[in-house]
């Protein structure tokens, strides 16, 4: 009966591939297929009747509110023109070291990556804002492309992560779910703040091992030239601009690592310290309230809408015995759990190259997290090996994510090829990071 | 058809102004939780009313704008009758037996709600869940409505 749910999960796989938006396809393939197993007895239309449940459950979960308040926070710095400022005045006040633009690229594209947390968003705005002046400057065509594009992927690992919290809000769950099949009682729970600690040390290596690299890099570079004629900016403009989106970062992390605020708290000032922002730098207008609303709503549907597509296709996925066939799978891999682990690994690196971060949370990890759990791994450390896994896989060639996004907004003069040659060294750096992580889970815990 | 889209985008984006509000009413939650000691479960009730109110209600909003991710290696390059094909059919198979189920099988639910006024189970919490749950409704029919726009900007075009 194993062969049934296998076939909803070619069927979809193939369905996606058309390029019809993946919430609909997810839900519309899975309700179909339902349908067709209702006659012959596979399928209880009752099961149906959870969906609005399901969608309720979704619309009352404190914790994934915290989407759309993050969002705002990053839409508002990003539109605001601070985000880019930021780079700018970073890259002055390093003028005096030599290769100070490219450090200034990992710090601010740490910082604007972690409030943004969307791949495309970060990429194209760097790619736009530095790109053309990294290699005005002299550095290599490759190891700019390269440096960004990594760059770019950042926010799936670095706190306040959108990535994380959808991650944690599933993972939570598959840890009830996996601790309820193991019949323990006194259950244990998991945390998007739990998630957010412990991705610091993990997200500090991979920034630490990429700034390492570039220093590298530069100091075998030497037609490397300093900022022509630029000014150190004026004390006011560091604090406006760079001070102030610092402290206000530090100051959402800090509350969660604390323990003062929920995520979803954190989000909250966030977004209203980027407001204070933006009116402290003149940009607060009812326009631009009105612009940054929309962008995040669309941004914030988007992303609800997967879920609720998710949400029917593992309803539907469980109706037909989903949870049979994955018992099949893992009990089938020979080995043991490591084994099992590291075949979950790659394939969600595969499932990365046609997949979104959200798609994955709320498709694949479900599914796969809950016998690996039952295997006795940590949930957090599970999560954070994850979250670096899909980061790496946005950044592989030829399908990865961040490169496509690079691609679009690249001059035609760097070629796709250089766009490669140039991220390898930082995809070399990123499985290093994830073999350390993965043979030293004290890193995360 | 036109109108259609017209009104489903001004609904997206007079929900979508509910952001900030939601921003300034959690300042509110926090401020009275850690300074004065006193849990707002009515504002956070409220504050999750507005915030389901947004991704329901923009869905349609968004269909239009064609920003719901796709899987797009081979959509991407694609010619534009593959895209409008792709809308049309999918569109049919896939878009409008999701939002017709959803909307059969919310209705029981919400019918129920509105037979007894549903109420908050939380202490303090607000009185109309049938209000919040009728919100379900927004999905299915924005983007039917977003669709049959779509559709009909392929077939006579």
């Amino acid at each position: 009966m194993e062969i049934i749910p296998l076939l909803l999960l070619v069927l979809i796989c193939c369905a996606l591939l058309l390029g019809y938006p993946v919430a609909m396809t997810l839900a519309g393939v899975s309700i179909l297929f339902a349908l067709i197993c209702i006659p012959a007895g596979i399928f209880d239309p009752n099961i149906f009747k959870s969906i609005p449940l399901r969608i309720f459950g979704i619309m009352n979960n404190v914790t994934l509110l915290a989407v759309p308040l993050f969002i705002f926070m990053g839409t508002i710095l990003e539109r605001s023109g601070i985000a880019a400022r930021m780079l700018k005045n970073m890259a002055s006040a390093f003028k005096n070291i030599k290769g100070g633009l490219s450090i200034s690229i990992i710090v601010v594209g740490a910082l604007l990556a972690a409030s943004t947390g969307i791949v495309g968003a970060t990429v194209v705005t760097m790619g736009l804002m530095s790109l053309p002046a990294l290699i005005q400057q002299g550095y290599k065509k490759d190891f700019s492309a390269g440096l960004i594009a990594a760059t770019g992927t950042l926010g799936q690992i670095i706190p306040p992560s959108i990535a994380l919290v959808l991650l944690g809000d599933v993972m939570s769950n598959a840890y009830q779910r996996a601790q309820n099949n193991m019949g323990i009682f006194s259950q244990k729970t998991v945390t998007v703040g739990d998630l957010f600690v412990g991705a610091i040390v993990p997200g500090l290596l991979i920034c630490g091992s990429y700034l390492i690299y570039t220093i590298y890099q530069n100091s075998k570079n030497s037609n490397i030239q300093f900022l022509p004629n630029a000014e150190l900016p004026k004390s006011v403009e560091i604090v406006k601009t760079l001070a102030l989106p610092l402290i206000l970062i530090f100051l959402v992390l800090g509350s969660i690592i604390v323990g003062i605020a929920t995520p979803t708290e954190a989000a909250a000032i966030g977004a209203s310290g980027a407001m204070i922002i933006a009116l402290i730098n003149g940009k607060l207008t009812l326009s631009f309230l009105k612009e940054t609303s929309e962008k995040t709503a669309i941004v914030s549907t988007m992303i609800f809408t997967i879920l609720i597509g998710a949400s029917i296709f593992s309803l539907i996925f469980r109706g037909v015995g989903g949870d049979d066939l994955i018992e099949l799978i893992f009990s089938s891999i020979p080995g043991g759990p490591y084994t099992a682990l590291i075949f979950v690994l790659v394939l969600v690196f595969l499932l990365g190259f046609i997949l979104d971060f959200i798609e994955i949370c709320y498709v694949i990890v479900p599914l796969v997290a809950p016998p690996l759990l039952m295997m006795g791994f940590d949930p957090v450390w599970l999560a954070i090996l994850l979250a670096i896994n899909l980061q790496t896989s946005f950044l592989t060639p030829p399908f990865g994510f961040s490169l496509f996004y690079l691609r679009g907004v690249a001059d035609t003069s760097i070629k796709t090829l250089e766009i490669y040659k140039g991220v390898m060294p930082f995809i070399l750096i990123q499985l290093f990071i994830l073999i350390m992580v993965l043979i030293f889970p004290i890193i995360v815990l | 058809m036109k109108i259609i889209e017209k009104y489903i985008n001004l609904i997206g984006k007079c929900i979508s102004y509910l952001i900030p509000v939601i921003t300034m009413l959690m300042i509110v939650i926090i401020v009275s939780r850690y300074f004065f000691g006193t849990g707002r479960t009515d504002l956070q009730e409220l504050v999750m009313y507005f915030h389901s109110l947004i991704f329901l209600g923009c869905a349609g909003y968004v269909f239009n704008q064609d920003e719901h991710v796709r899987v797009d290696i081979f959509y991407r390059d694609a010619a534009d009758k593959y895209k409008d094909i792709i809308n049309l059919v999918c569109g049919i198979i896939f878009l409008l037996p999701v939002c017709v189920i959803i909307t059969i099988y919310s209705f029981d639910l919400i019918n129920m709600s509105w037979d007894i006024k549903e109420t908050s189970t939380e202490p303090g919490g607000l009185k109309y869940v049938y209000i919040q749950k009728t919100f379900i409704y927004l999905f299915p029919l924005t983007l039917i409505g977003a669709f049959l726009y779509k559709a009909s900007r392929i077939l006579w075009k």
